[in-house]
């Protein structure tokens, strides 16, 4: 599960940025997480709070805003939506396509009071 | 332009709080961005030595390390070859290649699910390393977790033994996605299991288009010779 990993590499970036704008506590955490990102949100929202327990993020709100698949098919040359990898396209049966979202990881913003 | 968020758009609602002793600190920043700057690291190290680097992923027990003493035999000091090898616990890899004669470093994970390119970049500090040299780089047996971890190697090689099923690509389709080459290892136990090689590479293929496909049985040697002149080939081309 890389899940807590994850949430070892957000709070080493919470950490430098608390310390960049003088902050001592997180209210709110907003993520943004592709379902191609191969990270299971549920096992990230279980991993988080212990992670955090003894850090500035200790009982913040985790926000996850996901973020659609989408691809470019290279049959029908159109853009499409995937949920997932092994996803056929929808309008050509093909497999044949190229990511061009949702794979993303990151963090959006912190809102802190 | 949206001053929330900055995406060029100004037509849409954010849940904005707006309570005066709140603020809101945009970060915007790829979480996997520090081991990305040392897999670029890592990456920019090699190159500049002539090396090329090899992520061999796989689950638990697909004969990883049976595979690379095989092919460090065949390849008979044809270069100079180091093994880094990733396990959870014990040095056991790293003294099956030991006999070879290669120099390794063992990387124990412990609670950790995989190698990290910050480890990789410490490892390559440590191993006596050779310009131009082969390093291949055993991952910790999972088709999950490495997935997402780039060590800064020039490919990842996915290994799937035929004792583990066909559908191991569409299960597990982040590895596959990522993987340059699908060796199907242990090809001489076909005869005893239910294991369709063809419905694996289409399924490989479903994932990953791009991705190569080589057979082999390490333990009886067979098909060694073609995965050695793929290695050679990527050799060549990495002059």
């Amino acid at each position: 599960m890389h899940e807590f990993n994850i949430c070892l590499d957000i709070l080493n970036i919470l950490e430098a940025q608390a310390e960049q704008h003088q902050i001592h506590h997180i209210k709110t955490l907003t993520l943004a997480v592709g379902n191609l990102a191969g990270i299971e949100i549920d096992a990230l929202k279980f991993s988080f709070p212990i992670a955090a327990a003894k850090s500035i993020a200790k009982d913040c709100d985790l926000v996850i805003i996901p973020v659609e698949g989408r691809a470019h098919c290279s049959h029908c040359v159109d853009e499409i939506v995937i949920k997932s990898l092994w996803d056929a396209c929808p309008d050509c049966g093909n497999y044949d396509y190229e990511v061009t979202q949702g794979k993303e990881l990151k963090i959006r913003n912190m809102e802190v009071g | 332009m949206c001053g929330y968020c900055g995406c060029g758009q100004s037509d849409h609602q954010h849940e904005h709080h707006h309570e005066h002793d709140q603020r809101l600190i945009a970060i915007e920043q790829d979480i996997l961005a520090a081991n990305q700057d040392y897999a670029d690291k890592n990456r920019a190290y090699l190159s500049q030595r002539g090396m090329l680097a090899l992520n061999f992923v796989s689950s638990p027990g697909s004969g990883k390390t049976t595979l690379l003493v095989e092919t460090i035999r065949a390849l008979g000091g044809a270069y100079p070859i180091s093994v880094i090898e990733g396990d959870q616990q014990t040095d056991r890899d790293a003294q099956r290649i030991a006999e070879t004669g290669v120099s390794v470093l063992q990387i124990n994970t412990g609670k950790s699910c995989h190698l990290d390119a910050h480890r990789i970049g410490h490892a390559l500090q440590d191993l006596p390393l050779e310009d131009n040299s082969l390093v291949f780089i055993e991952n910790v047996g999972n088709l999950v977790c490495p997935a997402l971890f780039d060590l800064g190697e020039r490919a990842k090689v996915v290994i799937l033994s035929v004792t583990e099923g066909d559908d191991k690509p569409l299960k597990y389709p982040h590895m596959f996605d990522q993987a340059t080459l699908m060796i199907i290892n242990k090809i001489d136990l076909l005869p005893y299991v239910t294991f369709d090689v063809d419905a694996c590479v289409a399924y490989a293929k479903r994932i990953n288009p791009e991705i190569s496909v080589l057979k082999t049985a390490a333990t009886t040697g067979e098909g060694i010779d073609v995965w050695c002149d793929w290695l050679r080939m990527q050799k060549h081309n990495d002059r």
